[in-house]
């Protein structure tokens, strides 16, 4: 038989006061609200109520009160799915409180709601409120679910009625920690994809220069999911694909318990919400310029916005609402001066830059407080996006995304900083893998053979004063870009590491010699030197490498030149970009030697840098494709 | 009491260590440069004790000591090196075995002391 054993009496009752103070807000949440409500008509002497206030209603709530408590990566991944009928406001005032609610759907049963405390007015509470009727519920007398997300604290609340009287309350869940979504920016979990799109990662990026933040240790899209269909279900009861198995999923997972708050919440469907406007002077909803009686929806964009979808630019839902709710000019400015980026950006380059500058402007306030100031400290004009002075000289375009990128996932840095500090953009554009893919592909065909026949002696295809060492003025220091600099004094370019048939891996430190490759590799360079092409080649100098990311092997690109044989064997030239001087980067006995034995080609430099007695030999990793510029 | 007492002495003990590994001031230096180049392999230690992050450590001033076959370098320190002067007055005008003046800052690093370029100055 089964032994049941019983909570002792301090554990009963430790359960009991957590219980109620579970309860606690529910009770509060009702109070404020009336409930729950499907009729609106009566004023229930909101007038009277307004004289004894002395001017506080006039302060308002305006949507941007709303919107700081509502998280904007949520909005973003919700995008069009979300509507706040702002002309449908209705209000509700106190001695006490101002009550806002936005339907945002048609039907009247899903609301935003924003309370403002009179003896807090700078703290706007606002709640994600969903009526959810069952057979035989009608306005008068509801019969349903009414659920509610608290979104100060991300508490979710539950009540069930039958006839506008409360049956029982759902066991409340708490969804996230207030503060959950800095965190997941702060940890790197969002990321903007190819189209601007906001991606969710399960394994966020790690931030070299901001600790991870210990405040949230749940992360990733799982997560993020469920708390994204937690708001759509209420938002506008449609849940998406993936709420199945969440705790909002097919009603499975709520508990309703019996009784408990029935008296107590017997505010019953009678409204007390008056009509935007009728509840005397003074608006309870306010647009940004502080201006009452928003009459527009809020799909009413400024003309810049207009404007911007008249060139094609098709803003989401969300992305006008930010705009429109945050009244930023500047931010319309910019994304105005983006679109009208000059000549070389394809219309999917601005399309992208000026959503991922939407986005920004959405999760990183530094960047807001940036593009505030540098318009004021630059004599009113907007420059910061100027592609000559800023965007070109630090590489166009796709700096400016990284740097967005950036920002997004390290929240404290500033702008400043990243335009002048050498950063990780300078980084992927030098040790990692270049891969560029512009100008198709050298596909030619050329004759195979084995490493050690047919190897011709070709004297340096670049001429020694045309070497490209480093410090090169106009070129990033980095090796990888040196290595382009000085393949493109004959007219050629680095062709893409990840196409098929562009990059010949031959050798890691994990795994040695792939012969196939080596081959094929081998041929490659005999056929390029032959036809006067240079190549760039990844070499092996230390252990573990800065591209962990790729083969973990490459620590540094050079160019090869040419080839031969001497008293040491078959040698492949090569010119050294480490150094700043020819005598050292383009010395004659710069080779690499073949080992037939091993299959490794290596050799030793003769620059400064390669003397270095914490550094091997170099061993050749990875043949680069040239392709004409 | 005693416990309290001990991580006293260990602080102070920590702080007077970490003090030592730290700079001292900056210097200045007059340096026969055998190359400008690709900054060599710094391990760990370098980076935990400058606190300058890897990522402004790419570039190199070489030398070779008098007496000594072997190159030495002193790293830059990208962030606060002063290129936009260096690219225009210095670097076209370099030639091997050139000298140059640089205000470094100096560390202790395992009982050796390093120096970190943080700006290039006008030769008087």
């Amino acid at each position: 038989m089964e032994k049941v054993i019983a909570p002792s009496t301090t554990t009963a009752t430790t359960i009991r006061k957590a219980y109620f103070l579970w309860l606690l807000p529910l009770f509060l949440f009702l109070w404020i609200t009336g409930c729950k409500k499907k009729q609106f008509n009566e004023e229930d002497k909101a007038i009277e109520r307004m004289s004894t206030m002395s001017g506080q209603a006039a302060t308002g709530i305006r949507m941007s009160d709303i919107m700081k408590k509502l998280p904007q990566t949520i909005l973003y991944a919700l995008g069009d799915s979300v509507k706040f009928y702002t002309g449908k406001y209705e209000s509700r005032i106190t001695d006490s409180t101002l009550t806002v609610r936005i339907p945002t759907t048609t039907d009247g049963n899903h609301f935003v709601y924003a309370v403002r405390f009179f003896s807090n007015p700078a703290d706007v509470k606002v709640y994600l409120i969903s009526f959810e009727p069952e057979r035989g519920s009608t306005p008068a007398n509801f019969t349903g679910k009414q659920i509610w997300l608290d979104m100060q604290d991300y508490n979710y609340y539950g009540i069930q009625y039958a006839n506008n009287v409360a049956q029982g309350y759902m066991t409340p869940v708490n969804l996230a920690d207030p503060g959950w979504e800095e965190c997941m920016i702060s940890n790197g979990y969002f990321s903007l994809g190819e189209n601007g799109e906001l991606n969710v990662s399960d394994e966020p990026a790690q931030t070299m220069s901001i600790p991870k933040y210990g405040c949230w240790e749940e992360g990733g899209m799982s997560f993020f999911q469920r708390l994204k269909n937690a708001i759509k279900r209420i938002l506008d009861a449609i849940p998406d694909g993936n709420s199945n198995g969440t705790i909002f999923g097919s009603g499975g997972g709520i508990y309703y318990g019996g009784g408990g708050v029935g008296g107590s919440a017997g505010g019953g469907p009678n409204g007390n919400f008056g009509e935007g406007g009728n509840i005397g002077n003074g608006p309870a909803f306010m647009d940004e310029s502080g201006n009452g009686g928003m009459g527009a929806p809020i799909t009413a964009a400024p003309s810049i916005i207009n404007t911007l979808n008249q060139y094609g630019f098709p803003l989401t839902q969300v992305e006008v609402n930010w705009l429109v709710f945050h009244n930023n000019p500047e931010a319309i400015e910019i994304a105005g001066y983006l679109w009208g980026l000059p000549q070389g950006f394809s219309l999917s380059q601005k399309t992208k830059a000026i959503k991922m500058h939407i986005a920004l402007m959405t999760l990183n306030s530094n960047y807001n407080n940036f593009i505030s100031g540098y318009k004021q400290n630059n004599n009113g004009s907007w420059n910061w996006w100027n592609n000559e002075i800023l965007l070109e000289p630090r590489g166009g375009l796709p700096f400016g995304q990284w740097a967005i990128n950036y920002l997004i996932q390290n929240p404290t840095a500033s702008i400043q900083y990243i335009l002048e500090n050498k950063n990780d953009f300078d980084d992927t554009q030098g040790e990692v893998i270049d891969d560029y893919a512009d100008g198709g592909y050298d596909n030619t065909i050329f004759p195979q053979s084995p490493p050690e026949q047919n190897w011709p002696t070709i004297a340096p295809v670049i001429p020694v004063n045309q070497f490209v060492g480093w410090g090169y003025v106009g070129v990033r220091m980095n090796c990888m870009d040196y290595a382009k600099a000085q393949i493109a004094k004959v007219g050629y370019q680095i062709s893409s590491y990840y196409s098929t048939g562009q990059t010949y891996q031959i050798y890691k430190e994990q795994t040695g010699v792939n012969n196939t490759a080596l081959i094929q590799g081998l041929s490659y360079i005999k056929y390029a030197l032959s036809a006067g092409i240079p190549v760039i080649v990844g070499v092996d100098d230390q252990l573990g490498s800065p591209n962990p990311g790729t083969d973990n092997s490459t620590d540094h690109f050079i160019v090869i030149v040419g080839m031969g044989t001497d008293a040491t064997g078959k040698y492949l030239q090569f010119y050294d970009n480490a150094s700043k001087y020819a005598t050292q980067g383009a010395h004659s006995m710069n080779r690499l030697y073949y080992n037939s034995n091993t299959g490794q080609i290596k050799g030793k430099s003769q620059t400064d840098y390669a003397q270095n007695p914490a550094l091997h030999d170099y061993i050749l990793t990875m043949i680069r494709k040239s392709k004409l510029i | 009491m005693k416990k309290k007492f001990f991580h006293i002495i260990a602080f102070s003990l920590f702080s007077a260590y970490s003090f030592a590994q730290k700079a001292k001031q900056d210097s200045v230096i007059i340096l026969k440069v055998h190359d400008f180049g690709k900054c060599g392999y710094l391990d760990k230690h370098f980076y935990l004790t400058t606190g300058i992050s890897s990522r402004y450590i790419t570039t190199a001033f070489y030398f070779q000591s008098e007496g000594q076959k072997k190159f030495r370098f002193i790293p830059v320190n990208d962030k606060v090196f002063n290129y936009d002067y260096f690219n225009k007055f210095i670097y076209p005008y370099l030639n091997q075995d050139d000298s140059v003046k640089l205000v470094v800052k100096k560390y202790l690093i395992n009982g050796e002391e390093i120096l970190v370029a943080q700006k290039v100055e006008k030769m008087e």
